[in-house]
């Protein structure tokens, strides 16, 4: 009896040190109930799509177009960008969007060459979409991490090396030739709702694709080292392997991406002031260069409303620009300026549907003119409508 | 583990009370925020049916829970029949793994990762003192004085440097560099002579700053000190007390935002006739003179001192004194009391943030979390006035 008695107590001791856990339920409780594990392609593809439209268009609007002597923003202060005259500040903001974006674009990739969710549709659009963006990321940066980029979470590489933009560029072509077989032919759709760029026309996109790539070997031609083969691939795309390689013919199929206004499909535009978005004054270099070879897109009578197609407010009759990099001390007025959403409530860029340009029928037409041109190509540029 | 000096060693009759303390403990935790060690995908928002992205913030799935070792040694003693006492508390702690979330080059994929970052040590002391100076009758004051100080070295970290947060303007950020502390604060800031004197541009006349980050100081506050007085008279209670920290610095936002529109006062002198700012120019020859520039466009002036891209001209320190709490009270005889079938009223009047002696710029230099050990905030950002409670 006293033995056993023992042994009871002596279960009951080892009973409460063995089930004496600190790390009793860990895994369930750190596990958030309210966020999921795993993201769909779809789910993935919008929100990825108008981040980085919106990052590219505020810096176009505030950066590109200062430098480009489109607009200036009068002031006499210091760090005007117009002046050329900016802070290192300014450099990081489309880095830091366009990587963020590139993690979304790699696990729609991912999880689309997953067996159990296989897509090859979302394979090809994923692949586009990385090359499209780490084109703009090389174009910009120059030499920034390609290979090692985005592998934080499944390499835990946290400073990612740098790679060359040769190697960046080979790569990105490799990127847009298995898109190009991934959309031939496919039966997988992509959902249409979750395609603000072409609502799920999987054709287009692999028009966008092709296009992207004429563009990017365009911008090779001239480097000696690597002309002849980028030469000979453009004259594939544009001529000899025409029907394996379908490009954006109309502009219908123009990868823009609409801003409807419906849902989260807001032009970022929007989210300018509007006083802000009239204050800079339109440059005399670019208003004059389009006056002078009467642009139809400044033309009202092509416009809306006698608005014409850019929205550019006309001065005393006519259009007129200031000075980008003006004398200090002399500032002038400001004269044409871009409408905002209230002066010309239908016809503005604030709300415009297709400003989320990314790469348009008139950009294909002009590559096969400049290729026609530099080379004598013969795939015949033609009028866009 | 404690030894009550009093009851073993015979003292002189002035001293009622000796006690020698020691004690060593060892503390694990996490933090409050949960999931940090789950990839998941968070909502791309409300209007996306549907829609997901990654989150900012890289999960870590070996996150450790940090650790606290922390060596304290205390004397408390009452004397002169407890009219007057003291407890000294000086301790040294060391904190490993503290939880944080770092900011990581964007080209990983993610803006922030969490880590388990190095060894802070944490030493300091803490003292109060309380007495009755006078007690006669009726009448009594009693006071009490408590002060600590705290010193946060970072000993060991897993990187030379690691950005804790970004402020909002000027480059402002709070950097942990080994050697350094939690709590430095580095920004853009004015470009300085040899000998600290500001150096203006010799043709606006407008102070001229650095494009890298300088140390601008730290927003741990070196010592804080509290001190309480009580009177009582009968059944009147009067209750005072007052606060303070001295060794801290801050970034306004509040002061930048009100400052570059010209509504601060600091923007008025000049704003007719242009001003010459307090400080040198530098000759092409590298040598200093006086400034004799007059910069006549007083905004870019006022800018170039307190605008975006000058952080340390918006920093400022967070000295303060504040009259924290005042309260008096009638507690009713227990006579009436007891008539009224009750054991105790006391009626009073009560306010508290009476009154702030500081040089910060916007409402209350106390912002934020100022803790030793957790990351402190350092950036006022757009802050309301405390509350003033009057009862």
């Amino acid at each position: 009896m006293q033995k056993m008695k023992h042994a009871i107590a002596g279960a009951l001791v080892l009973f409460g040190i063995m089930s004496q856990s600190c790390t009793k339920d860990f895994t369930d409780i750190n596990t958030n109930p309210n966020e999921t594990k795993v993201a769909t392609a779809q789910a993935l593809m919008a929100p990825a799509l108008v981040n980085t439209l919106t990052a590219n268009m505020l810096r176009n609007r505030n950066f590109n177009n200062e430098l480009m002597q489109v607009t200036v923003d009068i002031s006499e202060s210091d760090g005007k960008v117009f002046r050329y005259d900016f802070r290192a500040t300014w450099a990081d903001y489309l880095y830091n969007a366009w990587y963020s974006e590139l993690t979304n674009f790699k696990d729609m990739e991912k999880v689309a060459r997953d067996p159990k969710t296989n897509n090859r549709s979302y394979v090809g659009v994923a692949l586009i979409c990385q090359a499209w963006i780490y084109s703009l990321l090389t174009d910009t940066y120059g030499e920034v991490p390609y290979f090692q980029s985005n592998l934080a979470r499944d390499s835990a590489i946290f400073e990612p090396r740098f790679d060359s933009q040769k190697e960046i560029y080979e790569d990105i072509f490799k990127k847009l030739d298995t898109a190009n077989v991934y959309l031939n032919n496919t039966t997988d759709g992509i959902n249409a709702n979750s395609d603000p760029v072409f609502n799920g026309d999987v054709n287009k996109w692999r028009r966008f694709g092709n296009s992207l790539y004429l563009r990017l070997l365009m911008r090779l031609s001239g480097k000696a080292e690597v002309s002849d083969v980028v030469i000979a691939k453009f004259k594939e795309i544009a001529q000899t392997k025409k029907s394996s390689y379908p490009i954006i013919d109309t502009t219908e199929q123009s990868a823009i991406l609409r801003w409807t206004g419906v849902g989260p499909l807001v032009s970022p535009f929007l989210s300018v002031r509007e006083q802000d978005f009239r204050a800079p004054g339109v440059g005399e270099f670019f208003i004059n260069n389009l006056v002078n070879w009467n642009n139809p897109l400044i033309d009202v009578s092509k416009g809306n409303n006698s608005v014409n197609r850019w929205r550019i407010a006309g001065y005393q009759g006519g259009y007129s620009g200031v000075p980008s990099g003006y004398q200090m001390g002399q500032a002038p007025v400001r004269k044409s300026y871009f409408y905002s959403q209230t002066t010309t409530t239908l016809y503005n860029l604030q709300t415009d549907a297709l400003t989320g340009q990314m790469l348009n029928a008139a950009e294909v037409q002009f590559m096969l003119a400049e290729a026609v041109v530099k080379d004598g190509s013969p795939a015949a540029p033609k009028r866009t409508t | 583990m404690s030894f009550v000096a009093n009851e073993v060693i015979k003292m002189p009759a002035a001293i009622d009370f000796v006690k020698v303390r020691g004690s060593v403990a060892g503390v694990g935790s996490g933090g409050t925020t949960p999931y940090l060690t789950e990839f998941t995908y968070p909502t791309a928002g409300s209007l996306y049916s549907g829609g997901l992205r990654n989150p900012s913030i890289l999960a870590n799935t070996e996150l450790r829970p940090l650790k606290t070792i922390t060596y304290e040694v205390g004397l408390a003693a009452k004397m002169f029949k407890n009219r007057f006492g003291f407890d000294l508390a000086l301790y040294t702690g060391n904190t490993k793994d503290q939880i944080l979330s770092r900011i990581i080059d964007r080209a990983t994929g993610w803006s922030r990762a969490m880590i388990n970052a190095g060894r802070v040590n944490n030493k300091g002391i803490e003292l109060a003192v309380n007495g009755t100076p006078y007690k006669r009758g009726k009448f009594a004051w009693n006071t009490s004085l408590v002060y600590s100080a705290n010193t946060n070295i970072i000993k060991e970290l897993n990187d030379s440097s690691v950005v804790l947060v970004t402020g909002p303007v000027g480059g402002g950020q709070i950097v942990a560099k080994p050697g350094g502390s939690m709590g430095a604060v580095y920004g853009r800031g004015y470009q300085r002579a040899p000998d600290g004197q500001i150096i203006y541009d010799e043709k606006t006349g407008w102070a001229k700053l650095t494009e890298e980050v300088i140390y601008l100081g730290n927003t741990i506050p070196k010592w804080k000190m509290g001190w309480t007085n009580e009177f009582s008279y009968g059944q009147f209670r009067l209750h005072l007390l007052f606060d303070g920290q001295w060794g801290a610095v801050a970034h306004s936002l509040t002061h930048y935002k009100l400052a570059e529109q010209g509504k601060t006062k600091n923007t008025l002198p000049g704003r007719y006739n242009g001003i010459i700012g307090n400080g040198v120019i530098q000759t092409a020859d590298g040598k200093f003179r006086p400034n004799d520039v007059i910069a006549t466009d007083i905004d870019e002036y006022y800018r170039s001192h307190y605008g975006q891209d000058n952080a340390e001209g918006s920093t400022f320190s967070t000295d303060f004194i504040k009259f924290r709490e005042a309260r008096l009270d009638y507690s009713l005889s227990p006579r009436l009391t007891k008539k009224l079938r009750m054991q105790k009223a006391t009626i009073g009047v009560y306010g508290r943030n009476l009154a702030i002696w500081s040089d910060w710029p916007a409402f209350d230099p106390e912002f934020g979390t100022l803790s030793g050990t957790d990351i402190v905030q350092g950036f006022e950002i757009g802050q309301f006035p405390p509350p003033e409670p009057l009862a």
